[in-house]
């Protein structure tokens, strides 16, 4: 492990004033992909800079680490789509249990617990990865999505860490169920619908239950 | 050139710093605020009085959705419809059904200012603990922060942005564990006041989702038509209650609905018979969904519980349900 000297921090300081050569540009660079010190003192001086200009946005952008995140986002996509590849020719939730216990078919953002659950491992991993005080970007275009300001009474800025794409549907303890994936959507929608509009007749909320119906598009 | 000592200074402090300094500076904390629940209260009342038109955003793990709003409300009846701006075409229409209606719900976050029999004055004082914060802007509006945390882990806590003239809600932050923002709603602009026309109203797509309001959520109505419940809940998270129950003829499903005033979570029975869905859990946005089944006098049933609850709530609810013996006897 090594630590960010203080040659690297005033290299740091020098890009940060436009004043680096360009050697060391390129070295501060690798350093700041490779050094995980190294990011943090670089965030710091951009929060800090832009504080002082009193333009400091919502979250500050670090696009190094969250592109590096989109793109292992796609591996965590990639392999979960092989084996959602490998389940779809059965078309079926017939899965011996000492197979898998947990069977994943969907995918969507999900904020499970942490627990027991070693097939969602990956997308957890994207999620750590992410520190807590930049923008997340979307994984297809690298568009910054919002995320917003925190509970202040706690001001954790954990909650800047927003949910990461993961699997809609878990399936504990998979069964010999006869049932398709398409079927176990469409159940789930019909809930969802219901449920938006019992939540619209009975919430003060306004029209935000509806804003949350599901659209085949999500699906 | 940046001294060095902020480099010493861990992240979360720097930032904490600095995310005071911008909560606090932009906007004087306010001085004559009124009691937070009254707030609350006058929110609940802008909601199901006000005729209002406008574009709003809704966003949930990296979607972003804008929908156009009209509502209206004429002779005490709320009409209402939305349309998707962005991806698929979606459109809803809604119409509260009956007129004099009081809603568990409302008599919930009206408590402290409406006193009523079944609901105590604090009730959500109990729940969640209810801060205004901060004056803000959204919609080109003048709007109060308030922040409602929640006193236990049985639910979420709400960043609610309160037009200040009005009441009307025009921002909504559902935050979860850590303080992890798990849907944002805000209006980008908004009308409030100005009679909706007709036609406006009128949906324009021929496959429009209407709600209807099948299930009777007035509280007279849920208290008699509930005592046909097969199912009841043997355990349920503090400060819900029931507030709406639904026998379905054709498939036989029962729907009950329970809220706490600010979150809502529908529990639904289906004959595993008749629904053949294994046991699952599941997640869009800030709704979660969890499936159980249970067996009872060789019946075997699918219960399941879709809400705006964290998942170890709707779990406990779900392995919570119970039947009602003297409907079985």
């Amino acid at each position: 492990m090594t630590t960010s000297t203080d040659r690297e921090k005033e290299s740091l300081s020098a890009l940060m004033d436009g004043q680096a050569g360009e050697l060391e540009v390129r070295r501060v660079l690798k350093s700041i992909s490779d050094n995980d010190q190294s990011r943090d003192t670089w965030r710091r001086y951009q929060m800090a800079a832009a504080a002082m200009r009193r333009d400091l946005p919502e979250q500050v952008v670090d696009y190094s680490a969250s592109i590096s995140a989109a793109l292992e986002k796609e591996k965590a996509l990639q392999v979960n789509t092989l084996s959602a590849r490998m389940l779809k020719p059965l078309g079926r939730f017939a899965i011996a249990a000492s197979v898998a216990t947990v069977a994943i078919i969907g995918f969507q953002q999900y904020n499970m617990p942490a627990t027991n659950q070693p097939a969602i491992a990956s997308a957890k991993t994207v999620d750590n990865k992410l520190s807590p005080a930049q923008l997340r970007t979307s994984a297809d275009f690298g568009i910054p999505s919002v995320t917003a300001r925190t509970v202040s009474v706690n001001n954790n800025p954990e909650s800047y860490r927003a949910s990461q794409a993961q699997p809609v549907i878990v399936v504990d303890q998979a069964t010999e169920s006869e049932v398709t994936r398409e079927q176990v959507q469409a159940y789930l929608n019909s809930l969802m619908i219901e449920h938006t509009g019992h939540a619209a007749m009975n919430t003060n909320q306004g029209m935000l239950p509806f804003a949350r119906m599901p659209t085949t598009h999500d699906q | 050139m940046i001294s060095n000592s902020l480099g010493i200074m861990s992240i979360p402090r720097s930032f904490v710093a600095i995310c005071l300094f911008l909560v606090v500076a932009p906007s004087e904390v306010i001085a004559e605020t009124p009691s937070p629940t009254t707030i609350l209260a006058k929110m609940a009342d802008a909601n199901r009085t006000l005729d209002y038109s406008g574009i709003f955003t809704y966003e949930h793990g990296g979607i972003l959705r804008t929908i156009k709003v009209f509502h209206s409300v004429r002779d005490g009846q709320e009409f209402e419809r939305l349309f998707l701006l962005s991806g698929p075409k979606k459109e809803v229409t809604r119409q509260s059904g009956e007129r004099r209606c009081e809603r568990l719900g409302d008599l919930m976050l009206r408590s402290s200012v409406a006193a009523a029999a079944s609901v105590p004055k604090d009730h959500l004082e109990k729940l969640y603990h209810v801060h205004p914060k901060a004056k803000d802007r959204i919609a080109g509006r003048e709007t109060l922060t308030v922040h409602v945390i929640p006193k236990d882990s049985y639910r979420y806590g709400y960043i609610l942005g309160i037009d200040q003239e009005t009441g009307l809600l025009l921002q909504s932050m559902l935050i979860g564990d850590n303080n992890r923002v798990l849907e944002r709603f805000q209006f980008a602009d908004v009308e409030i006041g100005k009679s909706i026309d007709e036609a406006s109203l009128d949906p324009s797509e021929p496959e429009v989702h209407r709600v209807s309001s099948k299930v009777s959520t007035c509280l007279n109505n849920v208290e008699s038509s509930a005592t046909q419940s097969n199912w009841q809940q043997s355990w349920l998270p503090p400060g819900f209650g029931l507030a709406g129950y639904l026998k379905s003829g054709d498939s036989g499903r029962e729907t009950l609905i329970y809220t706490d005033g600010l979150a809502i979570f529908s529990v639904f029975i289906d004959s595993s018979e008749a629904v053949d869905i294994p046991k699952m859990q599941a997640q869009r946005g800030a709704t979660v969904a969890y499936l159980t089944k249970a067996k009872i006098r060789q019946q075997g049933f699918l219960i399941s519980v879709v809400g705006e609850i964290p998942v170890e709530t709707a779990r406990a609810v779900a392995h919570a349900v119970i039947p009602v013996q003297h409907n079985y006897q």
